[in-house]
């Protein structure tokens, strides 16, 4: 029986069952169970290259923010919804609690 | 024909980013004609990645719509990749529920496991070697799978005693080759099949899992027997593959050398090594190359390379050299009889009498015999469009 003290935050990793290259100036991704390749660019393509381990959102955006130089605030804003996307995609995985 | 300046563009191209090559590239962008041209060769040949490569390094001069074209052509080809990477996912998935154990072949597999980046090699297919015991039973799981075969088996029992490979494709056109041994015709049968699986597989991972390949020497031979008996004339994207292998990999020459000796298979692999050597104009030696520039064919080998290198080996041509390669009597029986008492359903579209195919395989024989045996290694010629796939499912 698990406290409500000792759940793990949601953090956010690759799928494990996509395929992916690097392409020209994106990442495309395939998931294994999908008919469609995603093309990331910008901070999608941000996120996948971070997202190689898992991360919180809050983590992530910190991480994009030194990176691109902007506050990680206005980051936040922009990737919380993207990665809701992803994970909807297949792209992304969610782990943790939600 | 493809004119001699894209042909000689076409091997710089395969040749990029591989120590000692003497390949040229062209000095300025070329008019669009020729760009067209090499556009097409390249995706045919399967390197459009290493064009794409060539062309962004600034290796190749280009004009922006020339480069725009080539990202576009090679994300096509990204596309067309992990799609069939999926594929081989869900077909890994299905023979393993089904416990067939089995190999990852050539494209994927070389791509992951022989070149810094899987995306610097293309491919068109999946191939999958299947243990002989279990070859019946993975065409069967794939079948269940909706995949249907290219052609029907001769008789009952010839797949998983003597045939190369069956390929099977899905209803989008996807195709899976199934092997039983790396080579057509009597290279084939002479690869003692056993040595593939007590061999202990390289590993690569793709979505999420491990997949077994071939160990780096027998990865090289078979890229070798691809190379020299797969097509007419030899493509460029196996001889790339050579060349990596030799000059980025750790392949052990001795065990090469020891494989191709008890397969009978070193006439093909000096002749693979040499012909890449040639056609990518790579000036760097190592043991396998010198060992390959120093091999003397004996009569019967220039005889037999001859013979299954030329455009004219026919299937009918191949099964007589073949027959000579199986070991009992027996067996040279069982396969005779395959092939001259087929099922009915193999014959839609051949000879349909039994005196016309023995009558067709033995003019087939005699206008392989009257060719002469090459001086030197197979010319390539990589523009030529019109190839001869010897090696795609059957015997």
């Amino acid at each position: 029986m698990s406290r409500r003290g000792d759940e793990l935050p949601v953090q956010y990793c690759r799928a494990t069952r996509v395929v992916w290259r690097l392409g020209h100036g994106s990442v495309l991704v395939l998931p294994v169970s999908g008919d469609h390749v995603h093309a990331l660019t910008g901070a999608a393509e941000g996120l996948w290259q971070l997202l190689v381990e898992p991360l919180t959102v809050q983590q992530a955006a910190s991480r994009l923010a030194e990176f691109y130089d902007v506050s990680s605030g206005e980051v936040l804003r922009e990737i919380a919804p993207l990665l809701d996307e992803l994970v909807g995609r297949g792209v992304l995985e969610r782990k943790g609690s939600a | 024909m493809t004119r001699p300046e894209v042909t000689a563009h076409l091997r710089a191209v395969a040749a990029h980013g591989l120590p000692g090559s003497l390949a040229l590239f062209p000095r300025q962008p070329l008019d669009q004609h020729a760009w067209h041209e090499l556009l097409f060769r390249a995706r045919e040949q399967r390197i459009t990645p290493l064009l794409a490569q060539a062309v962004t390094t600034g290796y190749i001069p280009a004009t922006d719509p020339q480069v725009t074209e080539v990202l576009h052509l090679d994300t096509q080809a990204l596309v067309s990749v992990l799609t069939l990477e999926a594929t081989l996912l869900r077909v890994a998935e299905s023979l393993e529920r089904a416990g067939v154990p089995f190999r990852v072949l050539k494209g994927p597999a070389v791509a992951h496991l022989d070149y810094p980046d899987p995306a610097f090699r293309d491919f068109g297919d999946i191939d999958l070697l299947i243990h002989p015991n279990d070859f019946d039973r993975s065409i069967a799981v794939l079948s269940g799978q909706g995949y249907s075969r290219r052609f029907p088996e001769p008789r009952t029992g010839f797949d998983h005693r003597f045939t190369k490979s069956v390929s099977v494709s899905n209803p989008i056109g996807q195709e899976v080759d199934v092997h039983r041994t790396i080579a057509p015709g009597a290279f084939g049968l002479r690869v003692q099949v056993e040595m593939l699986w007590t061999a202990p597989p390289a590993q690569f991972a793709l979505g999420g899992r491990s997949f077994g390949a071939l160990g780096s020497a027998e990865r090289f031979i078979h890229a070798c027997y691809h190379g020299v008996l797969g097509n007419a004339p030899p493509r460029l994207v196996p001889q790339r593959d050579i060349a990596q292998m030799l000059l980025h990999g750790s392949v052990d020459p001795d065990r090469v050398l020891s494989l191709a000796a008890a397969w009978r298979g070193e006439p093909v692999v000096a002749r693979a090594i040499t012909a890449a050597w040639s056609t990518l104009r790579l000036t760097d030696v190592v043991s396998l190359s010198a060992w390959a520039t120093r091999y003397t064919l004996g009569a019967r080998e220039k005889r037999e390379l001859a013979r299954a290198t030329s455009p004219g080996y026919s299937y009918a041509a191949q099964a007589v050299d073949s027959v000579r390669a199986i070991g009992t009597a027996r067996e040279r029986l069982a396969y005779v009889s395959a092939l001259a008492f087929p099922r009915r359903s193999y014959l839609s579209g051949r000879h349909s009498g039994f005196t016309s195919r023995v009558r067709h395989a033995v003019s087939e024989l005699r206008a392989a015999r009257a060719l002469r045996p090459a001086a030197e290694p197979a010319t390539v010629d990589a523009g030529r469009s019109a190839h001869v796939d010897s090696s795609k499912g059957e015997p």
